[in-house]
């Protein structure tokens, strides 16, 4: 079985209700970020994209149709945030107010994803359910966010789109266990316990390769937990309109 | 030892504490010990936090049963969606909630109280309030006969995971089987527990099984774990092959062949009969 099959899940039932966490452990992992956005495009979901760290060109090369993605700038947004231009921002409550009162929590951030991505009727008719993307949510940390907060994020998130729409999440963290990270260390634990399908991107120990650029383990858990997580490796190379993955070992430079 | 805790065969009072990891969650095992409570006509408050009712209730119930109250506080705990009722995981409102399914005829202690998790109380309440809830089994009069708590032991400082478990009559730690374990068993184990159980008289019962929770919750423990332990069977020898047969040359030397070696002298050494170097046998000419 082709390892893109593996990702594209087995059965339709599958592609519903799945919470997977993508961590980026030495290399980056923004590539399954890019190779998610446009598999859910095709399937004909209605994503909403909280792209923390690039600006919408990066991802703007993926064909979509009108209204079908809501992509949020947080580069651009948090501009606007701590330079407001009037005072008239201020009445609308804001997806990054966080940015100019850390204390609070991300409830505002969850206001907007909710309503981007509550179906009318008119798009239940039109689209699959549901999808978020978040690239990434390590920011978060960085910008101060207490590691509690971006955990009630997610968690209503995940009650939003996973269990009350059936839909889909991605999210996208860092992993740096040999930093010491308590705040980092605390958010990927708990994701982890939280996901369905876990992929970690890991750079290779030897260093850069032309032709390998990292290996990525898929974990896929049981959801009741009743069995074992079912595992497995693959290496992959970043080409420019995509991604090869290729068991351990049979890279085509090799073989 | 994990089977009579599950069944509350050992008096089945005080707190019961799960610990889980990344590797091994603990809600099949936490469902368990519902399901066998249920099963005993228990009344049981579920308290629950990170997981919707409908995938707490698949497979344990059809959610007709009287005895399983469901506190719903996962799809909004922190009152964040407006048309929803508020939820109130304060320690007082959980009590408050439990005495209202008092036994009115009995002042028996007769409610189970489950907490999933108790990960998601401690990031959001003071851990003093939390440690007071766990202490509600030792109060006369309390309705609580027993607590039943998963946590998740990474995502707290081992302080707190220490006087947590400090506080439980039994703690069944989970960890994942070892990765050399023989694959031949009829029903795939899934994890370890080490069940600690403390007893009123002080004597502490430990012990390490290998189990798997079923589809309908029921548990099975696997026996023999050690005698499974075994090292990765080595490939099949084929028939060796000797390396030294079918050689082109001699390894060794006969004793004639040895002496007329040790009496050949090299031209390029040093004798009595050699007073300079021969070049001439060296290069040839």
């Amino acid at each position: 079985r082709s390892p893109e099959l593996l990702f594209y899940v087995d059965t339709t039932e599958q592609l519903f209700g799945q919470c997977v966490l993508l961590s980026e452990s030495k290399t980056d992992g923004s590539f399954l970020i890019h190779h998610f956005l446009s598999f859910f495009l095709k399937a004909q979901c209605k994503v909403c994209f909280l792209g923390l760290v690039q600006s919408f060109s990066h991802y703007s090369t993926v064909a979509r149709e009108k209204g079908q993605l809501v992509f949020f700038e947080g580069l651009r947004n948090s501009l606007d945030m701590l330079l407001p231009e009037s005072d008239a921002s201020d009445a609308e409550p804001q997806p990054l107010s966080f940015l100019r009162w850390p204390s609070t929590d991300l409830r505002n951030l969850f206001d907007f994803v909710n309503s981007s991505l509550s179906q009318s009727e008119n798009d239940m008719s039109r689209w699959a359910s549901p999808v978020l993307l978040i690239d990434d949510l390590s920011v978060l940390l960085s910008l101060g966010v207490n590691p509690t907060a971006v955990l009630d994020f997610i968690h209503y998130c995940r009650m939003a789109v996973c269990s009350k729409q059936q839909g889909n999440m991605v999210t996208l963290v860092h992993n740096e266990d040999d930093l010491g990270d308590e705040d980092c260390d605390l958010v990927l634990h708990a994701l982890t316990h939280q996901s369905s399908l876990i992929l970690q991107v890991h750079g290779l120990n030897t260093g850069y390769c032309r032709d390998v650029h990292g290996q990525i383990q898929l974990r896929w858990k049981d959801k009741f937990q009743l069995k074992r997580d079912h595992t497995h490796v693959f290496q992959y190379k970043v080409h420019d309109k995509g991604v090869s993955f290729f068991a351990p070992g049979t890279s085509s430079a090799v073989l | 030892m994990l089977s009579e805790v599950i069944t509350g065969s050992e008096g089945g009072e005080g707190f019961v504490l799960i610990k889980d990891c990344v590797q091994c969650g603990g809600r099949g095992l936490l469902k368990s010990f519902i399901k066998a409570a249920l099963l005993r006509n228990e009344t049981v408050h579920v308290f629950e936090f990170e997981i919707s009712q409908e995938e707490m209730y698949s497979g344990l119930t059809d959610g007709t049963s009287s005895s399983l109250v469901f506190h719903n506080g996962y799809t909004d705990p922190l009152n964040w969606i407006s048309n929803e009722k508020p939820f109130d995981f304060s320690i007082q409102s959980i009590k408050s909630q439990i005495d209202q399914s008092k036994d009115k005829e009995s002042e028996a202690k007769n409610v189970i109280l489950v907490l999933d998790s108790l990960s998601w109380l401690l990031h959001h309440i003071p851990i003093t309030d939390v440690c007071q809830l766990l202490q509600e089994p030792k109060r006369k009069e309390s309705t609580v006969k027993r607590i039943i708590a998963l946590m998740h032991s990474e995502l707290h400082d081992q302080g707190i995971v220490g006087s947590v478990s400090h506080m439980a009559n039994t703690v069944v730690t989970l960890s994942p089987i070892p990765e050399f374990t023989t694959v031949n068993w009829e029903v795939d184990p899934y994890a370890i527990g080490e069940t600690v159980q403390r007893k009123k008289s002080g004597k502490v019962n430990r012990e390490e099984e290998c189990y798997t929770v079923q589809k309908d919750f029921s548990l099975i423990i696997h026996h023999d774990l050690h005698n499974r332990k075994q090292a990765i069977p080595k490939p099949d020898n084929t028939a060796q092959v000797d390396p030294a047969a079918n050689l082109t040359f001699n390894l060794r030397l006969s004793e004639e062949e040895r002496h007329a070696k040790e009496r050949l002298s090299l031209p390029f050494t040093f004798s009595e009969k050699n007073q300079k170097m021969d070049w001439e046998s060296i290069v040839g000419s």
